[in-house]
């Protein structure tokens, strides 16, 4: 199966401390010595961000209720999948991680330096949020290239895909192994900074509202505006 | 408050690791009781940065480098706390239930437990329900804090919880949980003692709930 590398990863202490909540601006002014944590994660974690991603491309043979049916014997289930995907004429089928080397920095900093660790941390989640921004561009390019649109991207754990039905269906798909992601008996992907996600590309496709839109914590969740 | 004690209780605030291990030895120094020392200025203050992040005026990296300076003074401080037989706020077991394996919130509370004082078993993550029974009744326990960040773990909470009731030691120790996915209605479905959405709120609930439990 494709695998890409060779991702360049852009992120600045500034995203770093408003993932964790912050105001940069008031920060800088009030808690020198926070940013600096902050400038100091980014030093140290960026050379440990190993983004890879897998994918594959597979043609959408039927939809029955809640079922999309794809070639080889593949199959989505799910109201989202149903709902995002049925006007597809394939799907891409993606796992990505950016490995396992700042989670580990994160577990040894935790006892000594609970601010680095959760900085080490906030950067690995920007990281992997923004590879799949990143796969999300991608995949938009060369559907266009081809003629074609996308679909919203879809991931297990949305609201109508529940992360036992799902994960299990795109781990079925790919063989994750291959960039080094495999899935826990509860689902959980190792490495934790891993993501796995659909994205349907066909001429009929329209455009369907945004991931956080079908996320059950949208009424609560502080993040929207930064994964917008 | 003492002068040093003072300048303890300012540098947990500001974060300010290399002052708070300066001062906590000078406060040693000069002979005061470690006591004082913890609960005057270094819990003192981690119950004021508390109060800030609660109130809006703290963000979470000015919480974690206070506890991180706390955490530094504490180092210094506990052989002499030990050595005056000193009482910490009480003891807690905390892990990730079976299944799960993140650990970032639950190490935050962790954190934020310790600076106030609480004793820490930390069984990490992926804990199994018996592996929580044996922790409370070893080291036992006053409260047993379990997190869960998934849907299909959180099942696991209720089997932690009723494992120490199968044991015979439900009423011997006071459950809290917490994790992205829960809220109060579940908590109060899997019969814990309380829910806790963030660090300092769960120090607030641990504190709560012992002192409940004081005689009078």
């Amino acid at each position: 199966m494709p695998v890409l590398r060779d991702w360049q990863i852009d992120i600045n202490v500034d995203m770093i401390l408003r993932h964790q909540g912050a105001d940069p601006v008031m920060l800088r002014q009030r808690s020198p010595l926070s940013v600096a944590t902050a400038e100091r994660a980014l030093k140290e974690g960026l050379p440990l961000l190993a983004p890879v991603a897998l994918y594959r491309r597979l043609s959408l043979i039927s939809v029955t209720h809640e079922r999309i049916c794809l070639e080889h014997g593949g199959s989505l289930g799910g109201a989202l999948p149903a709902r995002q995907l049925s006007s597809a004429q394939e799907v891409v089928v993606i796992v990505c991680t950016i490995g396992k080397l700042l989670e580990q920095a994160v577990s040894r900093e935790m006892s000594l330096d609970p601010a680095l660790a959760l900085a080490l941390d906030s950067l690995g989640s920007l990281a992997v949020h923004t590879l799949t921004a990143s796969l999300c561009t991608h995949f938009t390019d060369l559907a266009a290239m081809e003629g074609l649109r996308v679909s919203m991207p879809i991931s297990p754990g949305l609201a109508g895909w529940p992360v036992e039905q799902g994960q299990k269906q795109i781990f079925s798909l790919v063989d994750a192994a291959e960039v080094g992601v495999t899935l826990t008996s509860s689902f959980q992907m190792i490495p934790r900074k891993s993501a796995s996600l659909v994205i349907g590309m066909g001429v009929g496709i329209t455009d369907s509202g945004r991931p956080c839109d079908y996320c059950n914590l949208r009424t609560t969740c502080r993040y929207q505006e930064h994964y917008a | 408050m003492n002068s040093t004690l003072q300048e303890i209780y300012d540098g947990i605030l500001e974060g300010d690791r290399s002052r708070v291990q300066q001062k906590v030895q000078q406060a040693l120094d000069q002979k005061l009781d470690p006591a004082t020392i913890l609960n005057d200025s270094m819990i003192a203050a981690m119950t004021e940065v508390g109060n800030r992040f609660e109130q809006g005026d703290y963000y979470v990296p000015e919480m974690l480098i206070a506890a991180r300076a706390m955490k530094e003074g504490l180092a210094l401080l506990k052989p002499h706390l030990v050595r005056a037989k000193v009482k910490s706020a009480g003891k807690v077991v905390i892990g990730t239930v079976k299944g799960d394996l993140h650990d970032i919130g639950k190490n935050l509370v962790a954190t934020m437990l310790e600076g106030a004082g609480f004793e820490i078993v930390d069984l990490g993550n992926d804990v199994a329900p018996e592996k929580y029974v044996e922790a409370v009744r070893t080291h036992n326990a006053d409260i047993m804090a379990i997190s869960a960040l998934l849907t299909t773990t959180m099942p696991n909470m209720r089997a932690a919880i009723e494992a120490l009731e199968q044991a015979g030691i439900r009423d011997r120790v006071k459950v809290i949980v917490g994790g992205a996915p829960l809220n109060e209605t579940y908590a109060r479905q899997i019969k814990a003692d309380g829910y806790a959405p963030d660090a300092s709120r769960a120090v607030h609930l641990a504190t709560a709930l012992l002192a409940r439990q004081k005689p009078e």
